[in-house]
């Protein structure tokens, strides 16, 4: 049975999916997060030593070095993506999303006074168009970036995609490998600090940690084990950085994804990076949306890995709906904002649905509701 | 068939040797404090999203190659000591995030784009995609300093906006997508695009692997 436009026009089938983060695989890091292990650790900000040291969960060693560090790992993933479909051929579309694609590349040049080899590198689309080439993929490849809300918003337009018929299947494929100018720039914003992140924790001062993270979902219209569904966003644009004060965005979007659950019930993988402002807006909507549903935060552990996160926290929730326990708020402890945060892993099999949620820069919210089909 | 209406459509062009004028002119009737700190791809954007229709349930693709190509600039200036306010607006999509916070402008359904030749082509499948009826396609580039010089940012700082809908009724052009193309393969740039719809010329935008975008204006 194919997916039906008008029961929900942001449904798809989730054929697959898979990630890696500084804890391995999404089993690896499902399981290192179950045990409550983190992959964050103390490393330099630009990765000089001597420079203060801040939480970043890596793969390898932060290097502006060619081929990237990420290239390898990268080349895994569309390995093991390229078995379900002939991608960027007609009616199979790939959505490459990030923030940064390969902008330590300029670093490299520009800062770093590396040689001209590493420039062609920093344009995104040549990026992307390198890394298509590498993975055999045809030409049907769009870029969507939107910061941190970059992956879940490329799940969104996959659904829509195939629900306007320009796609049978469509792969989401996003990466986000820290760098100096990531880091730097954080850094700057003062919200990357030695302190370690702990989410939706009631504490004096906020921290988030930083973490490397890639993976892919392929979405179809066919029947899937699972189903990505109620595919919700909302941008404020309120600050270019900040969030709107009354967090109309974050309730805008538990509302919405409450309503979706059509009485089922749910646990719910919030965003949960570890600053002060946003992690009690996220919590009072929550609260007031889904007041029984236990909340969790995985950033803790891996990190958050921006434009990736969407889909590398997928993968993961996906692991946990077929293990039947997520993973709890991962290197943060009482007193939380509200009692419905889970500090230790939930076991899932009284819950029918998982609700993962994203937020980005410029009070950007992404969310959707995932359960078996 | 795949069609769509536009119902308006805005562009703009920052001419090189009146940058400061036309900067001055560009700020107008913005907030004094955020006017100031606006790339200039910000307030393009600003500038032809104006005349669009505000409501969060107008959906909004957002196309630019490089975006922020100047801002991106000082950012790796900044160094040793980078500078936040640059790090900010040097994020995709900031071009567009400016105007909407200068105009005050929430919106549901946002899709940032980022690409190269197909970019335009993406672009209006995106338009063609999402939920709602009523999108709007907003696009442009920043003229970049050593990163134009280097070929990674364009040579023109512009931008246009195209209103489409469903509906037909006042439509200034139409767009239509077709299974095969008129046999031309030339790519259509965002900057090709740019100067089509400023001409209002027709124009036929092949989208690889297969099919093309026709736009004719009435």
């Amino acid at each position: 049975m194919s997916i039906r436009p008008q029961h929900d026009p942001t449904r798809a089938g989730l054929e697959a999916t898979s990630c890696l983060t500084a804890l391995g695989d999404e089993t690896a890091t499902w399981r290192a997060l179950c045990e409550n292990r983190s992959g964050l650790k103390p490393v330099p900000v630009d990765g000089q030593a001597g420079s203060e040291v801040v939480p970043l969960a890596l793969r390898s060693e932060m290097q502006c070095a060619l081929p990237q560090r990420w290239r390898e790992d990268l080349q895994a993933l569309a390995k093991g993506a390229n078995g379900f479909a002939p991608w960027g051929e007609k009616g199979f579309p790939v959505i490459f999303t990030s923030s940064n694609f390969s902008i330590e590349s300029l670093y490299a040049h520009n800062v770093l006074d590396l040689d001209e080899s590493h420039l062609p590198w920093g344009s995104i689309p040549r990026c992307v168009d390198l890394l298509r080439r590498e993975f055999g993929w045809g030409p049907d490849v769009q870029i969507l970036s939107h910061a941190c809300v970059s992956a879940a918003l490329g799940l969104r337009l996959g659904a829509r995609l195939l629900q306007s018929d320009f796609a049978e299947k469509v792969l989401v494929f996003s990466f986000d490998y820290l760098s100096p100018f990531v880091t730097s720039g954080f850094h700057s914003l003062k919200i990357l600090n030695p302190d370690f992140p702990h989410p939706y924790q009631d504490r004096e001062t906020g921290s988030i940690g930083l973490g490397d993270g890639a993976g892919f979902a392929v979405l179809t219209k066919e029947p899937a084990p699972l189903v990505v569904s109620r595919q919700t966003c909302w941008n404020e644009m309120f600050h270019l950085t900040g969030n709107e004060p009354e967090g109309s965005g974050f309730h805008f979007l538990a509302r919405e994804l409450a309503e979706g659950l059509r009485g089922r019930r749910a646990w719910i993988r919030g965003h949960g990076t570890g600053t002060l402002e946003a992690g009690r807006l996220e919590c009072d909507s929550w609260a007031a949306a889904l007041p029984e549903a236990p909340l969790v935060a995985w950033k803790g552990g891996i990190g958050h890995t921006l434009g990736s996160c969407g889909v590398v926290e997928l993968a993961l929730a996906a692991v946990s709906l077929r293990n039947g326990k997520a993973p709890g708020t991962v290197g943060s402890g009482p007193p939380f904002f509200t009692d419905q945060v889970a500090a230790d892993p939930v076991d899932l099999n009284t819950f029918d649905a998982a609700v993962l949620t994203a937020n980005a820069f410029g009070g950007a919210h992404a969310g959707l509701l995932l359960a078996h089909d | 068939m795949i069609e769509r209406f536009i119902q308006k459509s805005t562009s703009f062009e920052w001419p090189e040797d009146t940058s400061a004028e036309v900067g001055k002119l560009l700020r107008e009737g913005l907030p004094r404090a955020a006017a100031r700190r606006m790339t200039r791809l910000g307030l393009l954007c600003t500038k032809v999203l104006r005349e669009m229709p505000a409501s969060p349930d107008v959906a909004l693709v957002y196309a630019t190659g490089m975006g922020e190509a100047q801002t991106l600039e000082k950012f790796l200036a900044s160094f040793p000591d980078p500078s936040p306010t640059a790090f900010q607006a040097s994020i995709h999509p900031a071009g567009a995030q400016q105007a909407l916070i200068a105009l005050q402008r929430p919106v549901r359904e946002f899709y940032p784009l980022a690409g190269g030749e197909d970019l335009l082509a993406r672009a209006l499948r995106t338009c063609c995609s999402v939920a709602a009826d009523e999108v709007i396609l907003l696009a442009g580039e920043e003229r970049g300093g050593w990163l134009r010089e280097a070929g990674l940012a364009s040579d023109r700082s512009f931008a246009f906006a195209l209103h489409l809908s469903t509906k037909p009724d006042n439509a200034e052009a139409t767009l239509h997508f077709h299974e095969s193309t008129s046999g031309s393969e030339k790519r259509v740039s965002v900057a090709d695009g740019f100067d089509r719809i400023a001409a209002r010329q027709r124009c036929e935008i092949p989208s690889p692997p297969a099919g093309a975008w026709e736009l004719n204006w009435l």
